[in-house]
């Protein structure tokens, strides 16, 4: 019993770093309707300046506190957002969406390939931004496992979450947000400043990526130029089956990755064999694999992912 | 009035550019390199300082290196981008820290070596049109490669039909040099290796249940947890549990909970160290406080830095140890450590001794340039005093040598036991 | 009267047809070889093998318009199937031993490479369908992720099937595809291609990429010829993955991840969405450039100012997109057509030049 809420407490905290991510994807999406591939990347790049502002930090004798090192980041990003938004995507607003899609290969390529050109391709060590007490009481008495810093991870993200709601609903530049998404020519029709509002989104988005990878990072301990790829795309699938375009959606949706992927790498059911010798088991082995099943299903069943609009086509 | 921010995107897309830059150049630390372990500002209740901050490492790069006029030219393919490149990039700098040694060590007397080194980017397909461009276009007398007992197996049917000497200085895959007599290997088989972590587990940890962890996308350690398997059982010990983990995944919190659930006495984890300080680390966390084993692949200078005390009492197999006092291992160290400003890793040990045992098998050949003469000396090499341990070359083509136990203490490697290889 | 064709025109026509495709077979097969320096086949060999990959993608990509990240996953499959076929069965039947002949040396073995590959094209074909019935109620960017999906899942399968190879892949695949099969293979592609799109099923493809509302109300099932499209796509490239197992020697489960699909998708995008001469164009450049780059080495200057190669191809890609619409003509066929036409204009200008003297 013990375990399976250990996996579930695992899996919540997982989800919580991968709804923040989803969260970027599908503000992008929703007012570029493109697929920013890059995303993961920036992640990336939010994780190694934490690394690199902690270490200015130690150097001049300012605390390295998670409160300080995480807005750092997030500026950066965000800077970078904004940067990559108007010298890769913008000139192609107007192209086929393959084109922007292309670009957005070739973004995430170059931070990958400038990564590990001037960083190295190995690990890097991410510096301790939270001590690591975990909940004595619940240790010693159940065996059960809960630690600050995943608490910290889970209420930030949950902070982060909300702030943007609000953002979307309550401000002005989230109306603009939202009539964009919509339609964007009505919206410049309404006098809503459409460029300034996705170079917004953009920072915002990758804002929240690189506050992702700081939580990564110090969830894991580690840093390396490859390590957006597999938070990206399970952000990206998150993204997906909560409705691409709508922000509870991705919410929902990355914790139901993180949760389902856990609890289904948990188990250990064979569920038969193949070619006579290979067991074939729901299982760790199988865990990235059942993540995509799940998802497909998700899709069987709303094929507009949980929360999406469907769009009816109009002739 | 003032200009709105938003009427000029150029604008403000050139200015965060610049701040961009401003930052990164402030940001970007000196190349020197880092005292491992030593801590720095002293803590509040908040965070720690990284001992050991990112240092920007150079990054190798494909090319010529030595002697490109006169010299004997050999081929070498590694992955120095991609998914491992991090394996091609240490073997890549131990070769050319081994090539810059000879050449002002004026070759020893000796032919002079031109090496022509090629980025596979770890796939299946650039193995095939490196090796065909190596053989076919630069005439290099041998290839070193690949380290991935996989591409290993792509390129080996390849060099065996060109009749061109290969040697793979880490691919473990018995598989590997049964592809012809061409094939040479020098670092020791997943059997020998898989053999010498359960007899370390059962005899010094008196370990009898096992519970295995390893990522299951990766052929190195799929073969080592297999044979571990086989030599733990005829020992006598119970594997309780194998679970193989993800790609790129990073988070095992599920699967060391799963091994904890059945009280293993030890824990075998085959994996490469990108992957071992976090999980070292996480086990810790998780309650794991038993033993942890790894393979070969653990050797790096940064697993403690990732894994810090979790490192503790967990024990990895390997073809050396730093500590070792003999010349050898420390000048090599020493050497490593000051070209390319971080400490070698196993992969570099490995590659810097198969590189050196290559060229000695040219020189003592009367005609360099000649492959078959190349091949047969490299059969005959015995007792050749490297980095990873006196190696001989048997006559399935693969290194007899011993593995070495280390354990990691407070960041220190500490040598604990010899196996000889004894496999049935 | 009935209409009744002259035969020997209609016969006359196949006839010419068969005997300029078999040239074009033989110049690939056997001409390129010859006029080519050694160190630009191998580069050459595997961009052609990419293009048929490329073809089969471009069918429902760029043709029918539906977005698919998953036919690494489908070559794969294709490449598993022919490459089991030759190392399992294979030796059985022919006695080949451990030292593999690297040529169809009787007509038997010739014969039993096509079935294998025929084979790989029917089960990739079968899993195309399998998936495309599913998925292809979903639009667009939903449909990406669900074959980008199913791509991973077939992975992950294949890593964890140790009778396959598991992540050491299948090895020891004898290396059949020289050029005259590659050229025989790429002719045949692109007939069914050319074919396809100029028949109705094609035109179908088309209608429901320019318009699936409009096509459905004409009557066309939308569904079922987004599965057709689907099935028909993998088992192309199925074959080429057939082909291109044969040419590694060797197949590695990561070669299917969604990573390879991407550069797929890349050379149908570059190429022109539904153009079939610039699949094959950006496919034989795509494919060889990184055999291209290894040559570098002999240029040490040029590799210091490149510096990371990765980092310039990417580069490379954003400011080919940036600067599509000097070169991208999306749509455009090199088709005799558009020879006879251009011949017509260069004719009309090259006259007006003289006009005047002629008055």
């Amino acid at each position: 019993m013990i375990f399976w809420l250990q996996q579930l407490t695992n899996g919540l905290s997982l989800g919580a770093i991968i709804a923040l991510i989803a969260l970027g994807y599908t503000m992008v999406y929703g007012v570029l309707k493109l697929i920013n591939f890059a995303h993961g990347d920036i992640l990336m790049v939010g994780a190694f300046v934490a690394i690199y502002a902690a270490m200015r930090a130690a150097h001049y004798g300012i605390p390295v506190w998670f409160p300080l090192i995480m807005p750092v980041s997030m500026a950066f990003c965000a800077a970078l957002g904004v940067v990559i938004e108007f010298v890769a995507y913008r000139p192609l607003r107007s192209a086929p969406r393959l084109a922007s899609l292309i670009t957005a290969i070739g973004v995430s390529l170059f931070l990958e390939s400038v990564g590990q050109w001037k960083l190295g391709a190995g690990r890097h060590a991410f510096p301790a931004l939270l001590s690591d007490h975990r909940i004595e009481a619940l240790a010693e008495r159940y065996g059960f496992y809960v630690y600050v810093s995943d608490l910290v991870i889970f209420a930030s993200t949950l902070l982060l979450l909300v702030a943007l709601q609000a953002i979307v609903k309550f401000t002005r530049f989230g109306k603009a947000m939202r009539a964009v998404s919509q339609d964007p020519e009505a919206a410049r029709l309404m006098g809503v400043d459409v460029n300034r509002v996705i170079t917004g989104t953009f920072a915002l988005g990758s804002a929240l990526a690189g506050a992702g990878g700081v939580m990564w990072g110090m969830k894991f301990g580690a840093a390396d130029p490859l390590m957006g790829m597999d938070p990206g795309l399970k952000a990206f699938v998150a993204a997906v089956v909560g409705g691409i375009g709508n922000v509870p959606g991705a919410m929902v949706g990355g914790f139901i990755m993180g949760v389902a992927e856990t609890l289904v790498a948990a188990c250990s059911i064979p569920i038969g064999r193949m070619w006579g010798s290979d067991l074939v088991i729901v299982g760790s082995n199988y865990r990235q694999a059942l993540g995509f099943l799940i998802l497909i299903l998700v899709l069987l069943l709303r094929p507009s992912g949980l929360f999406g609009r469907h769009e009816p086509e109009k002739v | 009035m003032m200009p709105r921010i938003g009427e000029h995107p150029g604008l403000v897309a050139a200015t965060t550019a610049a701040l961009l830059a401003v930052t990164l150049l402030c940001g970007c630390p000196p190349p020197a390199a880092p005292e491992s372990g030593s801590p720095t500002v002293a803590s509040t209740s908040g965070g720690q300082a990284p001992s050991d901050g990112v240092h920007a490492s150079a990054s190798v790069q494909e090319g010529s290196y030595g002697d490109r006029e006169n010299g004997i030219p050999i081929g070498a393919y590694f992955g120095l981008t991609g998914a491992q490149a991090v394996f091609g990039q240490d073997s890549a700098k131990a070769m050319i820290l081994a090539l810059e040694e000879m050449e002002a060590a004026d070759w020893n007397g000796g032919p002079s070596i031109h090496l022509i080194l090629q980025d596979d980017r770890c796939k299946t397909e650039d193995v095939g049109l490196i090796l065909n461009k190596l053989i076919n276009d630069d005439e290099v007398v041998a290839v070193v490669g690949e380290l991935a007992s996989s591409l290993s197996l792509v390129g080996a049917p390849i060099c065996q039909e060109e009749g061109v000497p290969m040697l793979s200085p880490s691919s473990t895959n018995p598989e590997v040099t049964k592809k012809g007599d061409f094939i040479f290997r020098t670092c020791f088989t997943d059997q020998q290796q898989g053999y010498a972590c359960a007899k370390f587990a059962f005899e010094n940890l008196e370990a009898r249940r096992a519970a295995i962890l390893y990522p299951g996308d990766n052929d190195y350690s799929v073969g080592l947890a297999n044979d571990f398997t086989a030599a733990f059982g005829r020992l006598g010990g119970e594997v309780v549990l194998s679970q193989g983990w993800g790609k790129d995944q990073q988070d095992f919190s599920v699967e060391l909970d799963r091994a904890k659930q059945q009280e293993p006495d030890v824990l075998f984890v085959p994996c490469y160290y990108d992957d071992s300080g976090q999980l070292a680390s996480q086990a810790r966390k998780r309650g794991l406080d038993i033993p942890i084993v790894g393979g070969d692949g653990w050797d790096s200078p940064d697993v403690d830095a990732i894994g810090k005390e979790a490192t503790n009492n967990c024990f990895f197999a390997n073809h050396y140890s730093k500590a070792d006092e003999s010349p050898i291992v420390q000048s090599f160290v020493k050497s490593y450590e000051k070209r390319w400003g971080e400490a070698p890793s196993a992969m570099a040990a490995t590659a810097y001794d198969g590189v050196r045992i290559l060229v000695q098998a040219i020189r003592s050949v009367s005609e360099p340039r000649d492959r078959l003469a190349v091949r047969d000396a490299l059969a005959a090499t015995s007792g050749f005093e490297g980095v990873t341990g006196t190696i001989t070359i048997d006559e399935d083509r693969n290194a007899t040598k011993s593995a070495v136990i280390l354990e990691l203490r407070d960041g220190e490697q500490t040598f604990v036991d010899t196996v000889q290889p004894d496999v049935p | 009267m009935a209409y009744r064709p002259d035969p020997v025109r209609v016969y006359g026509h196949w006839l010419l047809a068969a005997a300029g495709l078999s040239l074009a077979a033989a110049a690939i097969g056997y001409g390129i070889p010859k006029v080519l320096p050694t160190f630009h086949l191998d580069p050459l060999a595997l961009g052609l093998i990419y293009a048929v990959i490329a073809l089969g993608l471009n069918i429902v990509n760029g043709q029918a318009g539906q977005f698919s990240i998953g036919h690494a996953a489908f070559a794969g499959i294709g490449a598993y199937t022919a490459g089991g076929l030759s190392t399992m069965v294979g030796p059985r039947l022919f006695g080949w031993g451990p030292g593999m002949p690297a040529q169809l040396d009787s007509p038997a073995a010739a014969v039993f490479f096509m079935a294998s590959l025929l084979a790989g094209g029917l089960v990739a074909a079968l899993f195309g369908y399998l998936v495309g019935i599913p998925t292809l109620r979903l639009r667009g960017d939903y449909l990406a992720i669900a074959t980008l999906g199913f791509g991973e899942i077939m992975r992950v399968v294949l890593d964890n099937t140790a009778s396959l190879g598991g992540p050491l892949g299948m090895h020891g695949i004898p290396r059949f595809t020289t050029y005259p099969v590659i050229g025989v293979a790429l002719v045949l592609t692109l007939i069914v291609c050319r074919n396809i799109a100029t028949s109705v099923p094609g035109r179908c493809f088309v209608a429901l990429r320019e318009d699936e509302i409009a096509a459905e109300s004409l009557g066309i099932a939308t569904t079922r010829v987004k599965v057709n499209a689907m099935a028909l796509s993998a088992g192309v490239a199925g074959i080429g993955g057939g082909l291109l197992a044969h040419r590694l020697g060797s197949y590695m489960p990561v070669d299917l991840s969604w990573v390879r699909s991407v550069e797929f998708v890349l050379m149908v995008v570059l190429g022109g969405s539904g153009s079939i001469t610039g699949t094959v164009i950006a496919a034989i450049t795509l494919g060889m450039l990184p055999g291209e780059m290894l040559q570098l080495t002999k240029w040490p200057w040029l590799q210091k100012l490149i510096g990371n190669k990765m980092v310039v191809y990417s580069v490379l890609l954003i400011v080919m997109m940036l600067v599509r619409s000097l070169w991208f003509k999306g749509g455009w066929e090199l088709s005799f057509q558009w020879m006879r036409d251009s011949a017509a204009r260069l004719r009309r200008r090259l006259s007006r030049r003289e006009g005047p003297a002629n008055g």
